[in-house]
């Protein structure tokens, strides 16, 4: 039967192909982060419901994390290499070979016409029988990603990323460690101890028949499952819980404990580059309640950030959350302190701008915009921020540094440069590697600042 | 895989009843396989083995969403009723208004010869009619309300090409 049946327009697979086939294309030259990429592609799209969005976000993230090890398997059933081609073509292909060895819900017939049908819209009719080939082999073959020799490009990660980690941390662990970033990440979440408790909180998140598995080793924390977007999950606006990862956690636990420690009357706490405001808010939760229970009340948290947008976010979490104890301001944490605030801050938690390779699996593009010389111009960076927060800490006070990466250089370098060059004493420590328990990677140590 | 040839209206085999598959044998498969490259190509919704010149009971449709394999097809019900305008690859550059019903429930095998029911309302379910008459040889032009029509110019080739 013919189509004149049908009515009118394009398929609405080859609509939402398109849509993702825009959002690769713009993602090619880098220029705007893939996250905010995503979100805008969908403001000028507003028809979409939540399935649809859903399986171009799938398919337009999928195939940018797995694109080198995608290339890979285009250049193998093609005659024409993928950097040689016009972007239409190698990011069509991208696509449907992604569908192809990674959908398994989506029929390889469907992806292959569906795949032919973007390159007849984008007006290059001429290269459809191209692209149908190409993707029909693939199709056919179902080549095995897993039996890929090389590690690097079985997991999508640049060559110098997955030397960096065999240098430090051995080959094996390094494969472990790409391998973790392309897993399903959990999702946990940090109940909100001045607004509810576990059992509360569980309650409320099973009658909505959300899964939520507690965490041992932190007992504030769930891990949740089946719950689809999160801002529509029962207790979320009313501020009964954040969303966090478990490795971040730690600097709200350890705060605690160092407020366990010196019971402190007063205690203020300056959050350095603090936006979206996990780490701060956590802090205030914890700063509340020890105000509840000690009776004390000059208690404090400065979170600050480097611009109004920034900070926006931390006001919007503080509101929802109910944390009168925090206080919001731009500040960029580059300038020199001037704001009244000097040999007064009990902690600063300083979690820096880095080169983010922990959490690779979250913004699947950082491993491609990352470059090797990055990595010192961040420690660097780093270290200009350290010295300003330095004239914070009041004499005794606590620094928290933290990174969301696992380079050397961020890490037990910058950990080594602060006791060397700021004479703090280090208490504690922790590296989560990417695959360990189910955290993202993330480092933090915790200093005393005693000369 | 290659793109075979479709036949047209004033072709003998259109008109002939076709044969139960047996079993799926590779021919069969590469047949299959053909008819969908044939299909897109043609930019169609469905296409009848007959159509490309095989006596077979085998039916392929793609309304959009996903492609669907019908082997040994039989309509176990039906309900309703649609007008609308029909036209097909057997038939270029005509449409005709027919009536169909609304919704049908098909019992048919899949490519592995497993038993298996699907239903359709809408084009969905005009699909199916229409390509499930082609396997007792029948066309949509003896049908019609009102006779066939020709597809203006534009519609037939436009819109995407330029």
């Amino acid at each position: 039967m013919t189509k004149s049946a049908k009515p009118g327009g394009i398929n609405k697979g080859t609509a939402l192909r398109g849509i993702a086939l825009d959002i690769l294309l713009k993602a090619e030259d880098m220029s705007e982060k893939q996250e905010d990429l995503v979100n805008r592609v969908f403001s000028t799209h507003t028809g979409l419901d939540k399935k649809d969005r859903a399986f171009i976000k799938r398919l337009a993230e999928g195939t940018v994390e797995r694109r080198i090890t995608l290339d890979l398997v285009i250049d193998r059933f093609s005659n024409v290499k993928t950097e040689k081609m016009k972007s239409v073509i190698r990011n069509v292909l991208r696509l449907g070979t992604y569908e192809l060895l990674f959908m398994d819900s989506v029929p390889a017939r469907a992806v292959c016409h569906g795949s032919v049908e973007l390159v007849k819209l984008r007006n290059m009719m001429g290269l459809s029988g191209f692209v149908n080939a190409v993707l029909r082999r693939i199709a056919s073959e179902r080549p095995d990603i897993e039996a890929i020799e090389d590690p690097a490009v079985r997991y999508s990660f640049p060559d110098w990323i997955y030397e960096l980690f065999s240098s430090e941390y051995g080959e094996e662990k390094a494969v472990s460690i790409m391998k973790a970033s392309l897993e399903n990440r959990p999702v946990y979440i940090r109940l909100n101890i001045t607004r509810t408790d576990r059992e509360e909180l569980k309650k409320l998140l099973r009658s909505e028949n959300i899964e939520a598995l507690e965490v041992p080793s932190h007992p504030e924390a769930f891990e949740i499952r089946n719950f689809g977007d999160i801002t529509e999950v029962p207790g979320f606006r009313e501020g009964l819980f954040s969303v966090q990862d478990i490795s971040s956690m730690c600097v709200g636990e350890e705060t605690a404990r160092i407020l366990e420690k010196m019971k402190p009357e007063h205690f203020l706490a300056v959050d350095v580059c603090a936006s979206p405001g996990g780490k701060s808010c956590h802090v205030a939760e914890i700063l509340t309640d020890y105000g509840k229970k000690t009776g004390y009340t000059d208690l404090h948290v400065i979170s600050r950030d480097v611009s109004e947008r920034k900070t926006e976010r931390l006001i919007e979490n503080r509101e929802r959350l109910g944390l009168s104890v925090i206080e919001t301001g731009v500040h960029d944490a580059r300038e020199k302190e001037d704001g009244g605030y000097e040999n007064r801050a009990d902690l600063v938690i300083a979690d820096l701008p880095c080169s983010g390779l922990g959490v690779t699996g979250r913004k699947n593009d950082i491993k491609y915009r990352l470059k090797k010389e990055d990595i010192l111009s961040l420690q660097e960076l780093q270290r200009e921020i350290l010295s300003n927060t330095d004239a914070l800490l009041k004499e005794g006070g606590h620094l928290i540094f933290s990174v969301c990466t696992i380079t050397r250089e961020e890490t037990e370098e910058q950990a080594q440069w602060i006791e060397r060059t700021l004479g703090y004493r280090r208490e504690a420590q922790r590296l989560f590697l990417p695959g360990d328990g189910g955290a993202d990677g993330f480092y933090y140590a915790v200093f005393n600042k005693l000369r | 895989m290659a793109l075979r040839q479709i036949r047209e209206i004033g072709d003998d085999i259109l008109l002939k009843p076709c044969r139960d598959v047996k079993e799926i044998t590779p021919h069969v498969r590469e047949l299959i396989d053909d008819m969908f490259e044939t299909l897109y190509d043609a930019d169609g919704v469905g296409l009848a083995a007959p159509q490309v010149g095989i006596l077979k009971k085998i039916v392929i449709i793609d309304t959009g969403d996903d492609p669907h394999v019908l082997i040994n097809p039989v309509i176990i019900s039906q309900s309703g009723e649609q007008e609308g305008s029909e036209g097909c690859l057997s038939v270029p550059g005509k449409y005709g208004i027919v009536k169909r019903p609304m919704y049908v429930k098909v019992s048919y095998y899949d490519e592995n010869m497993e038993r298996r029911e699907m239903e359709g309302t809408e084009l969905m379910a005009r699909a199916i009619c229409h390509e499930l008459d082609h396997l007792e040889g029948k066309l949509y032009v003896d049908m019609t309300k009102d006779g066939l029509h020709d597809v203006e110019e534009e519609e037939e080739d436009g819109g995407e090409k330029d």
